[in-house]
């Protein structure tokens, strides 16, 4: 239980403090809404941290082997949905807390829910070599999110046109934020 | 959804039609800008004259202002004390196709082809 725990804070500052460094990186396109959305890393590793294939397998070897002391580690580190939902809900809190934006808070609540919903539904559909593809699809959502939010709060349905540009950028940048942590996933399990 | 051919068409498909789209909304011809706060139309502006509208309002003890610069058919934001400073790395707007955007400010400017003169409010 404690490992969990343990497990969960170590993935929630990391995701901090990608998200607060990410913030202070400056980009050159004006357009507002583009960002390296690299604190996803940390989201999908945690999410593909046990994928469905292994599941049931690990299950069982964590059943046989409970009367022996000596397990190994990716027997113990399983992280239900809700934990990675919590370590997501805190890392978005507490980053918009230190960085001082609370209007970029309802923005990045509604692009990171949404993302996550988009990311935890793919999961059950795809192995684990195509985590690049559902780092793309949260980072596609994640920005159709934050348009959303920002249509609502200033009421004009125009923002919808930076769409086109968003979703283009959000391939990109959800690509290479999944190809890291498909890379480092597949690192660890060696 | 298993092969990762599958998922580089699908992205290769939405990125063609995003560029399309794109380019399909560039034709969109702007002569007067209407200015908005929440939603509200506040002024509208003939983007042919140069001009420098101030807008500014008192919310919760903070001075709140933006410097709106308007000049020989194009618009943007010159100055802002808002915390993104999103606005005015927008830079410089022409056409229709995006409205500029100060969120933390609920200001936003809109390149139409008419003038709207009924305005709902004017803010001083």
């Amino acid at each position: 239980m404690t490992k969990k725990l343990t497990l969960m804070s170590i993935l929630t500052a990391v995701a901090l403090i990608i998200f607060i460094i990410e913030s202070l990186i400056p980009i050159p396109i004006p357009i507002p809404g583009i960002k390296l959305g690299l604190a996803n890393a940390v989201t999908l590793f945690a999410l593909f941290l046990v994928s469905q294939n292994n599941q049931a397998e690990q299950k069982n070897q964590i059943k046989q082997t409970l009367p022996l002391k000596q397990t190994k580690i990716t027997q113990i580190y399983y992280l239900s949905t809700f934990n990675v939902f919590a370590i997501l809900i805190c890392r978005i809190l507490l980053g918009s807390l230190f960085t001082g934006r609370m209007t970029a808070f309802i923005l990045s609540l509604s692009g990171g829910i949404l993302a996550f919903l988009a990311q935890v539904l793919l999961k059950r559909l795809v192995t684990n070599k195509q985590i690049w593809a559902v780092g793309a699809v949260g980072a596609v959502f994640h920005n159709i999110g934050q348009i959303l939010a920002a249509i609502i709060i200033t009421g004009t349905p125009a923002i919808v046109t930076y769409l086109p540009i968003l979703i283009i950028a959000g391939i990109i940048t959800g690509s290479i934020t999944g190809l890291i942590a498909q890379i480092t996933l597949q690192r660890i399990k060696q | 959804m298993k092969s990762n051919k599958f998922w580089l068409i699908t992205f290769g498909v939405l990125i063609i039609s995003c560029i399309t789209v794109i380019f399909f909304l560039q034709k969109t011809p702007a002569s007067y800008a209407n200015i908005y706060h929440n939603n509200i139309l506040i002024d509208s502006v003939d983007l042919s004259n140069t001009n420098e509208i101030w807008f500014r309002q008192t919310v919760n003890n903070a001075e709140q202002y933006n410097q709106i610069l308007v000049e020989d058919g194009r618009i943007r934001i010159q100055a802002a004390n808002c915390p993104d400073k999103f606005c005015i790395h927008q830079g410089w707007v022409s056409s229709g196709l995006i409205p500029i955007v100060c969120l933390p400010h609920r200001l936003v400017i809109q390149l139409q082809n008419n003038k709207n003169n009924d305005y709902d409010a004017i803010v001083g």
